[in-house]
């Protein structure tokens, strides 16, 4: 049963085709964009949605692999992390109100008066070690950028709390669309790949498929990451006398996610407010927490639970969280690292549908 | 309200008029004779449902693979490439047949064509729908593997005796 011509040839595309394509492949992108820009804010819910959907669906999984139906597992696991975070707002809550409640002005000078003071002691104390350096100039501009900062910061905190809950409704969205996702994902990415046309369902499928892992295996161990570490910095923190420690320590973990400047903000932020706050300790024990929290994930917690999940470059690590921050600041710096995985991805995916066209061609 | 519009409110669910046939057609299929019946419709509604058109092709040699078909209604020709550029049909598949197992297991590109000699339905079977069943029920994904696993280790044997018997044929004749 041999015969030279049983298999459809594939004729190929004319000039003419080939423009009409790439016109209506460029009209189909403008238009996604367009998409988009007019809805982008819906941006940040929907990648608070899916960062949560990633987080909570291996535990979903966990359980109905052990026998309890797909909704009460998900009714169990959301109404958890809905607790979780609960908890935690009720722990931190009294740190923010008492901080919210204290006059602005009064706040100030407070803060004002104990940054004052240690510089002050700071500057004695290296004149009195090297009397040869002009330690005054020095800090004088130390003090006139602290205190730019100071005033920038306490200016600018009310308002952004404001907008925050301005657009609370907005970040209602996102554990909604959680929930929904973690109910009927599956058949919702069922329901979107049929759309595709039989020549290209497969490579849609497959590419479909290496995001969500690409994704989903980043943000399992950068949250079990990020938890270890908000919990282990928190337990030093309060052990030194830290106000705040819960605090620090959540803003430390999620920060951390943030590849190589993570940890350096998440410190910074903890290390200025002890600047400025006299109940705080010794800066030189909080840098010694910071820096065995930080020897500690990066010698034992990240190579444990994140390991080489993605295996990405520096360089494109670097030039993604740069393009991350400038685009959308804190929210974009942490969605960088996914957005690259999934980037890679796609590019693979393309490349190796292209290879082999070309192969069979 | 419209229907259309009626039903772009519906929450996703997944059809169910062609789900009588649909299961027949899995019962048939050795890979799932391990399934309950509850675990059939269960992967019923996993799998993905693909009409094709006579003359289409499903996919063609080369190309990555991502895992099997079954033909729920309609008839499908496996077709190989020979080293001379000529092509030649090695199978002829035909209502509750399936094909393209092998794409389930590992990344190697589909070793042969597969294209509808009629109007064909199937019903889709893939490595990310294999993958979330594990994930999700290890215990029914490790009674679909183990049988794939047995009709593998069943076909390399087929493969086996054809080898030793093209072996022996020329020593016979010598």
């Amino acid at each position: 049963m041999s015969d030279p011509r049983l298999l459809p040839r594939e004729v190929p595309p004319t000039l003419g085709h080939q423009v009409v394509r790439a016109v209506s492949a460029g009209l189909a992108v403008l238009g996604l964009l367009a998409v988009v820009w007019a809805l982008s804010f819906l941006l940040a819910p929907v990648t608070l949605a899916f960062l949560g959907y990633y987080v909570l669906r291996p535990l979903v999984n966990v359980l109905e692999s052990r026998g309890l139906p797909r909704q009460a597992a998900v009714l169990v696991c959301f109404g958890g992390a809905v607790a979780v975070v609960i908890a935690v707002g009720v722990v931190v809550w009294p740190s923010l109100d008492s901080w919210l409640q204290m006059p602005v002005a009064e706040d100030g000078q407070r803060f004002e008066r104990q940054l004052s003071d240690r510089l002050g002691a700071w500057e004695s104390a290296g004149q009195h070690a090297y009397p040869k350096i002009q330690w005054h100039s020095l800090f004088d501009s130390l003090r006139a950028v602290l205190d730019a900062q100071r005033r920038e910061l306490m200016e600018t905190l009310p308002t952004m709390a404001m907008s925050v809950l301005q657009r609370s409704g907005t970040f209602l969205l996102a554990p909604i669309i959680t929930l929904f996702l973690l109910l009927d994902g599956a058949l919702m990415r069922q329901r979107l790949v049929s759309l595709v046309p039989n020549r290209y369902f497969e490579t849609v499928l497959v590419l479909l498929h290496r995001v969500d892992r690409q994704i989903a295996a980043y943000l399992k161990g950068a949250a079990s990451e990020s938890a270890l570490v908000a919990v282990l910095l928190s337990i030093l923190l309060g052990m030194v006398g830290m106000p705040h420690a819960l605090l620090f320590g959540c803003l430390y973990g999620v920060l951390n996610v943030i590849p190589l400047l993570g940890p350096v903000l998440g410190a910074g932020s903890g290390l200025l407010y002890a600047l400025m706050d006299p109940s705080a300790p010794p800066l030189a024990l909080l840098m010694a927490c910071y820096a065995g929290t930080y020897v500690l994930d990066a010698g034992l917690i990240n190579p444990l639970v994140v390991g080489k999940s993605l295996n990405l470059h520096p360089l494109a690590l670097i030039l993604g969280v740069s393009i991350g921050g400038a685009w959308g600041g804190i929210l974009g710096m942490l969605a960088s690292v996914p957005a690259i995985a999934v980037a890679r991805a796609v590019l693979g995916t393309l490349h190796e549908y292209i290879a082999s066209r070309r192969r069979m061609a | 309200m419209t229907e259309p519009e009626a039903a772009l409110w519906k929450p996703p669910a997944p059809p169910k008029d062609h789900e009588p046939d649909a299961l027949e057609a899995l019962r048939a299929v050795p890979l799932f004779a391990d399934l309950r019946p509850a675990e059939l419709k269960k992967m019923l509604r996993i799998m993905h449902k693909r009409s094709y058109q006579a003359g289409e092709v499903i996919f063609r040699e080369g190309e990555p693979g991502a895992g099997m078909y079954l033909i729920q209604r309609g008839a499908v020709d496996i077709i190989i490439r020979l080293p001379d550029g000529s092509e030649r049909v090695l199978a002829q598949l035909t209502d509750r047949q399936f094909f393209g197992e092998m794409a389930l297991l590992d990344d190697a590109p589909r070793s042969a064509s597969a294209v509808a000699r009629q109007p064909t339905e199937l019903l889709g079977f893939f490595v990310p729908d294999l993958e979330g069943l594990l994930d999700r029920d290890a215990r029914m994904a490790s009674r679909v593997l183990w049988r794939l696993a047995r009709l593998m280790a069943s076909r390399t044997r087929e493969l086996n005796e054809a080898l030793r018997a093209q072996r022996a044929a020329p020593a016979e004749k010598r």
